[in-house]
């Protein structure tokens, strides 16, 4: 048998052109509903993806919040966005839509070229985390990586999720500030999505807190469990179950914030403690690192959750005109039973 | 005995995988949303459930195992309230007067019908609300079209047809599908 009818290359000939056709079709299909379920999928996709090439821990990610949370996202948007007027004003940006193509393809070309000119073997620093990975008191490289030897990426990421979470609010209007978050509460959940949410709530967060404990030594860790509990509480929030806070309200925002905090807050103290930024004093780099996480899988949980609950409900509404400008029948959602598209009603 | 396991294993994935084939052929060929789901949800359920137990065989005892089979609870747990939300959706649009996700073939409401995938709209769509163990096989099985299978399933199905048929077009008719939606979850 040659190489050639390898079945696991088989397998991976045909993922690999399943997620290059689905890419093709997301971004070629019209209609925003359809081309939002399909990049769920493409998320989902992506996350076997990444199994094959032996890198669970971004798989893991990848479904988490590529597949669900994005996905759930790009789903509300296309719900909210009126649908694209007609043919006459796409047909006049096509030359727009083909340096779009030009420029994606020449970055994939050149990130190919990149790829298959580099030296075998390639150049790593893998053989250096194994070696320094016991004085870092865990058992995971990845989680070594993004905790000890690049805890700085680690603790700007986490800024830079409070920084989204601003300027996703920013968008509120003034009349609307005091109100809660009402994107996602269906106004009459059905009772088998109440008795999921109920069903799943506990298990979720199970599932969660089992994930980011083994971080320490298998793959999985605070951005994973963040972003499933985030995802099970969004889902508690669609089916009533939870009510969405609003944005006045001081936990939510204390909680959002207080991952970053404790990690600078650290990572200062190790200045006197242990002679650099983000140094661990020695001995104490199990516990420290573990309170790290829990706040950051805290952070990571209600920033991402909060971003899902979206924007209050605007005050004024235009829904009833925007209804009768945009009524070409479309596959009916629950979200769409919902009102008040928020960017049309802003002063 | 580890021959006998794996023996067990070939033949109960297999008849797993011979289910999702079954929902694949279900969801493309058959007319209307409420019997394609009906296709789809059942095959899932079993079809997975006869994976999880051809696997158990080659796992380790106990957590592994019960890992695998929380996994299959899941799934059936999620997969059939997914298909109970899709129906009452589907109520609901019919009584609006719509089409709702089911006309798709014919209601030409799709600016995508000129591109070429357009053809695989409607099955893409509905593909995508199934859980996800069901998007990988559709993909290699789809062409995989048997006719003996649709029609063992297409009988099964008619009582769904049937459902689907009932004029549901008035505020009252929306009440009625709710509430049998509610006797189906107690």
């Amino acid at each position: 048998m040659s190489a050639i009818f390898d079945l696991a290359l088989l397998a991976d000939f045909v993922l690999a052109a399943t997620a290059l056709l689905l890419g093709l079709w997301v971004i070629l299909t019209a209609d925003a509903l359809r081309a939002a379920i399909g990049f769920l999928v493409y998320g989902l996709l992506m996350a076997i993806v990444w199994i094959r090439l032996d890198a669970p821990d971004i798989a893991l990610t990848e479904a988490a919040i590529g597949g669900g949370l994005i996905g759930l996202l790009v789903l509300g948007a296309s719900t909210r966005v009126p649908p694209a007027p007609a043919t006459a004003r796409a047909r006049r940006r096509w030359p727009l839509h083909l340096l779009a193509a030009l420029l994606s393809a020449a970055v994939a070309l050149g990130l190919a070229a990149v790829v298959l000119s580099l030296p075998d073997p390639a150049p790593s620093l893998a053989a250096t985390v194994a070696a320094e990975l016991p004085a870092t008191a865990v058992e995971n490289p990845v989680t070594a990586v993004l905790m000890v030897f690049r805890a700085v990426d680690t603790l700007f990421e986490t800024v830079v999720l409070v920084l989204a979470l601003i300027a996703f609010w920013s968008l509120i209007p003034d009349a609307s500030w005091r109100q809660r978050l009402a994107w996602l509460p269906l106004p009459h959940p059905s009772p088998a999505l109440v008795l999921l949410a109920q069903i799943l709530l506990p298990l979720v967060i199970l599932v969660a807190l089992h994930l980011f404990w083994i971080g320490a030594s298998l793959p999985g860790g605070k951005f994973q469990a963040g972003a499933l509990l985030a995802g099970v509480w969004a889902l508690a929030m669609v089916a009533g179950v939870m009510q969405p806070p609003a944005v006045t309200q001081r936990l939510p925002r204390l909680l959002a914030v207080i991952g970053p905090l404790v990690f600078f807050a650290i990572g200062l103290a190790g200045i006197w403690l242990a002679g650099d930024f983000l140094a661990y004093p020695v001995g104490f780099e199990k516990p420290l690192i573990l309170l790290i996480e829990v706040v950051l899988l805290v952070s990571v949980a209600v920033v991402l959750g909060l971003i899902l609950a979206g924007l209050p409900a605007a005050t004024v509404s235009l829904q009833p005109q925007l209804q009768r400008a945009a009524s070409q029948p479309r596959p009916a959602l629950p979200s769409d039973q919902r009102s008040e598209p928020f960017l049309e009603d802003r002063p | 005995m580890t021959d006998l396991a794996n023996l067990f294993t070939l033949i109960v994935v297999s008849l797993g995988l011979l289910f999702f084939v079954a929902g694949v052929v279900g969801l493309l060929r058959f007319p209307d949303p409420l019997s394609r789901l009906h296709a789809l949800t059942k095959a899932d359920a079993l079809g997975l459930g006869l994976v999880v137990i051809g696997l158990l065989p080659q796992v380790s005892w106990p957590f592994t195992a019960l890992k695998l089979l929380a996994i299959w609870v899941l799934m059936v747990i999620g997969g059939s309230i997914a298909g109970q939300l899709i129906v009452a959706t589907q109520f609901a649009a019919d009584a609006e007067g719509n089409g709702g996700m089911g006309d798709s073939d014919d209601s030409g409401d799709h600016v995508a019908a000129s591109d070429d995938l357009a053809t695989d709209d409607a099955a893409a769509g509905d593909t995508a609300f199934a859980p996800a163990a069901s998007a990988a096989p559709a993909a290699s099985a789809a062409p995989a079209t048997s006719a003996a299978l649709a029609a063992s399933e297409a009988t099964a199905a008619d009582a769904d047809d049937n459902a689907a048929k009932a004029p549901t077009k008035s505020a009252t008719d929306i009440e009625i599908g709710r509430l049998r939606l509610e006797d189906a979850t107690r």
